[in-house]
């Protein structure tokens, strides 16, 4: 006899399955459909017609290798600027109780507050002027910078989560606290620098507003500006371009999220709740 | 080491690096609002003082601006909210493979919005929308969602919501699953059925947790910008929210004092907004 | 094996004062214990012999070397801690190899010791194993072979046998004081068990508050404790104490408790008349059926007795006076009985009763 509820859920499940994946679902196959058949009403949800065309179209029509190598720098570089900072930062704000703590972290989560698009006109031009301008390490050090934050506050939860005694008990065994912070600390936070580095990995691969407005040329954009570029004029109906380059855009994403799955299970909570 | 100079060195790099990037190219904007710049016309720059200020403020479309962001970030903590919570009892539950299907629920969180939006403007496009499609079918009726007003709005609504409950769905789900059993199961033995124990025992439980969830949402709403640039792209419109504002009147057209004149009322009320919202809710967030 | 030296430590957290102008001497080969309650600062106490923790003031000497500054590396003190913090990610072998590999010992030179110290221990069939998998007894004797498995000058113990259940316990205390007496280490043991104290330490300093407040060989601690607070803390089970007025008679004193009166000579206890405090250790009084000819015996109504172990802890009304009594063995009672409670006035202690301080013995 099967109870009421565990129907109720498997019912719950199927109806948020299809939530999630049904919009990815149909986008990505829209990217396999003929031009014609985009446009049949009533939409069709399996092709009839199966073409890997477009697929290719979109990939030389623009420096899609570009895009992508633009957008695995930035995003790359980013979770290191961000983790070279923020680590050093979170032990510290983790283990020793100094006086201007408070205020340090709390001045750290401020700067969370603030839209992209309040200083994008200035980075722009301050980029021109240090010609960082359309370059991937120009992004990278604002997307480091935008994260940083995140970092701080995420891993100084799972630093405080490993007793200190386990730190303190192998300097007493005879190693100096930098060897106790890569041997015993480092190991034990693993699951959450996993979970923090892919975030932010994802937050600065899909990051778009200082993307579009501090690359210009076609070889410096990212993928999120060049799939927008789309959109626009006469490209906004061939919907099968604009999927194929979406998922273009998301695919190496969703790769990567689908292998580290396993390790992301432990550090799911993103530390945020204790 | 001594302790202070280790203080120092991990501290003060992640300070200035956050002060150059992030507050000093504010400090620009206080700058440039103060002048007619326009980069088209480098030549007619002149000192106008509060003058850009006086003409947003004056601006009925900025106000327009300032009230949709408003409302929008209201909806959206509200019905991410339901869904978040509706996501977390469902993933709550306990049996084998329920550790895979959780991440995979989330997935929508880590997608750039920007190619969300443009997946959603597909699923909304006049004339091929699927959506549109199973509307009609069950029920009768087709939606203009790119056409403006109601339809357009919850739109957007919409968007978010998809990619960003899980987000709120997660941390719940964090909290539902570190509640101790032990009060849930008083309750019941007590002769409360479930739906009692729900909101008078597991709601209050995770207050703080859901303030931690709709707090960090919040900051990220005031931002949102990347779906609505989506659709507005190209054709379709939807309300305008204060980023989309800038990145139009100031960037677009290259009227880098008015835009930034723009930028430090929007900075300093998030600024404000936030610094309220977290200093209320202190105590629950460290 | 080393002699420490502690001189005038004091320790301040912000704006707590945790150790209070501390001084302790530990000669070589020997068991201190410090004893204290919860919060008394003995674990402080422990980390800054460790060097994990700065003290505000003062000096730390070991064999006349000026370690106080010193990093916990440098200073060659093995530290045992109450959650015994065994490295979760590594394997016993591992855990226990961790000082060794820290002086860069060679890798079978290190196997070597290894199992020999494990050998010692007994608990070579775990090895292989990971923290989370032993059990509380287990862990205690790894956290135990990670500190021994190197020659270090100081043994620092915190309360490691607070997390074993009872009967652990005591095997624990035996093998602890075993391994003492063979290995002739230096050893300092914080516990807030007097019982700890008791069966295992030379020397003990009892610490309250911060403050030490009474040092010396165990033994004379114990039997002549300086205050009422100590002997009340110092003392398994807890002392007996009644208020009592002392009067002279010619050339007798009368002790005049309220179930009654102890009279000796002036030269057996000599003290002034006036109010005090008595302190009578449930071991010396004893349950009899009659008055005895010896010593002092009263009326008295047993009203329950609980078993520890082998032994039992009696508790009955002496009038409206309650007193806890010790039995050597196993003694149960199915309903109140009227008994007669025996004592030996030369073992009592008194107490000045404003002052709380020892006034006899002196």
């Amino acid at each position: 006899m099967v109870k009421k509820t565990t129907i109720l859920a498997v019912v719950a499940f199927i109806i948020l399955g299809i939530w999630t994946f049904f919009p990815l679902y149909y986008a990505f196959i829209t990217a396999f459909k003929s031009r014609i058949e985009i446009t049949y009403w009533p939409p069709t949800f399996i092709p009839k017609e199966f073409t890997v065309h477009y697929w290719i179209i979109v990939w030389f029509d623009r420096p899609t290798l570009a895009y992508y190598r633009n957008t695995v720098i930035a995003s790359v570089l980013s979770v290191i600027i961000s983790l070279a900072f923020g680590i050093p930062t979170a032990y510290t704000c983790a283990r020793f109780n100094f006086r201007n703590r408070a205020d340090v972290l709390f001045t750290i989560l401020t700067f969370r507050f603030l839209p992209p698009a309040a200083v994008v006109i200035p980075l722009y031009i301050f980029m021109r002027e240090a010609r960082l301008l359309d370059t991937p390490i120009g992004l990278a050090f604002i997307y480091g910078a935008i994260n940083l934050p995140i970092v701080v506050w995420v891993l100084r939860s799972y630093i405080i989560d490993i007793p200190p005694e386990l730190e303190e008990s192998y300097m007493i065994d005879g190693y100096s606290r930098f060897r106790a912070f890569t041997d015993i600390t480092l190991p034990l936070i693993k699951p959450g620098l996993i979970a923090v580095s892919l975030l932010i990995l994802a937050l600065s691969w899909g990051e778009f507003l200082f993307a579009a407005v501090l690359t210009t040329s076609p070889m410096g954009k990212t993928l999120p500006v060049g799939i927008s570029e789309y959109m626009g004029g006469e490209w906004g109906y061939e919907w099968n371009k604009i999927m194929a380059a979406t998922f273009y855009g998301i695919l190496p994403l969703i790769i990567i999220f689908l292998a580290i799955r396993k390790h992301l299970a432990r550090g799911l909570t993103f530390g945020i709740v204790r | 080491m001594k302790p202070r100079n280790l203080i120092l060195l991990t501290t003060l790099p992640t300070l200035f690096f956050l002060f150059f990037w992030l507050f000093y190219p504010f400090i620009y904007d206080i700058y440039f609002s103060l002048f007619y710049f326009r980069l088209t016309r480098p030549e007619l720059t002149r000192f106008i003082g509060a003058s850009n200020y006086v003409s947003i403020l004056s601006d009925p479309d900025f106000w327009t601006a300032a009230g949709n962001t408003a409302l929008f970030i209201v909806s959206c903590l509200v019905i991410e909210f339901f869904l978040g919570l509706l996501l977390a009892l469902i993933l709550s539950f306990d049996f084998k493979g329920i550790g895979v299907l959780r991440t995979l629920y989330i997935l929508p969180i880590l997608l750039p919005p920007i190619s969300v939006g443009i997946i959603w403007r597909l699923m909304f496009f006049p004339g091929m929308s699927p959506i549109n499609y199973i509307l009609e079918t069950l029920f009768g009726f087709k939606v203009d969602w790119m056409g403006g007003g109601i339809a357009s709005y919850l739109a957007i609504i919409l968007i978010d919501a998809w990619q960003w409950s899980p987000f709120i769905g997660l941390i719940l789900l964090a909290g539902l699953l570190a509640m101790p059993p032990e009060p849930v199961e008083a309750a019941r033995i007590d002769g409360a059925d479930p739906i009692r124990v729900f909101f008078h025992i597991t709601l209050p439980y995770l207050k703080p947790v859901i303030l931690v969830a709709l707090i960090l949402r919040f900051l990220d709403l005031i931002k949102i910008f990347d779906p609505i640039y989506a659709i507005v792209t190209g054709g379709g419109s939807v309300m305008e929210t204060l980023s989309v504002f800038i990145y139009k009147r100031g960037f677009k057209v290259l009227n880098i004092g008015y835009g930034a004149a723009v930028s430090v009322i929007f900075w300093i009320a998030a600024f404000v907004i936030a610094n309220i919202a977290v200093r209320r809710f202190k105590e629950y967030l460290v | 094996m080393a002699r420490l030296r502690i001189v005038e430590l004091t320790k301040v957290f912000g704006t707590k004062k945790v150790l209070n102008n501390i001084s302790i001497e530990v000669p070589e080969a020997s068991f201190t214990s410090i004893l204290g309650p919860p919060g008394a600062g003995k674990t402080t106490l422990l980390r800054i012999i460790a060097g994990v923790e700065p003290p505000t003031s003062g000096k730390i000497y070991l064999d006349d070397q000026d370690i106080t500054l010193l990093p916990p590396k440098d200073r060659n003190v093995a530290m045992i801690y109450q959650t015994f913090a065994l490295y979760p990610h590594m394997t016993v072998f591992d855990n226990i190899a961790s000082p060794l590999r820290a002086r860069r010992l060679s890798e079978n030179e290190i196997k070597k010791k290894v199992k020999d110290i494990a050998d010692f221990l007994g608990i070579s069939h775990l090895l292989e194993r990971f923290p989370r998998e032993l059990s509380g007894g287990e862990k205690q004797r790894v956290a135990v072979a990670r500190a021994l498995v190197r020659e270090a000058e100081i043994y620092l113990m915190d309360e490691p046998l607070t997390n074993l259940d009872y009967k652990l316990r005591e095997a624990a205390r035996a093998e602890l004081k075993k391994m003492c007496k063979e290995l002739k280490y230096t050893m300092i043991y914080a516990t807030p068990d007097p019982l700890d104290a008791l069966a295992m330490s030379d020397h003990v300093y009892v610490l309250f508050g911060g403050e030490i407040v009474q040092s010396g060989p165990t033994r004379k601690v114990y039997d002549f404790p300086d205050n009422i607070d100590v002997a009340r803390y110092f003392s398994f089970p807890a002392m007996n104490f009644v208020e009592c007025t002392v009067k002279h008679m010619d050339d007798k004193v009368a002790i005049k408790m309220p179930f009654t009166d102890i009279i000796v000579q002036k030269s057996e206890i000599d003290i002034s008349e006036g109010e005090y405090i008595v302190g009578i250790r449930p071991h010396e009084l004893k349950i009899m059926e009659k008055p005895s000819i010896s010593g002092v015996s009263f009326k008295a109504r047993l009203r329950l007795t609980y078993v520890i172990g082998s032994e039992s802890i009696a508790y009955a009304d002496a009038g409206e006076t309650s007193l806890a009594i010790h039995v050597p063995f196993i003694y149960k009672i199915a309903e109140p009985k009227e008994v007669f409670i025996n004592l030996d006035p030369m073992k009592i202690l008194i107490f000045d009763k404003e002052k709380r301080k020892r006034v006899w013995p002196r």
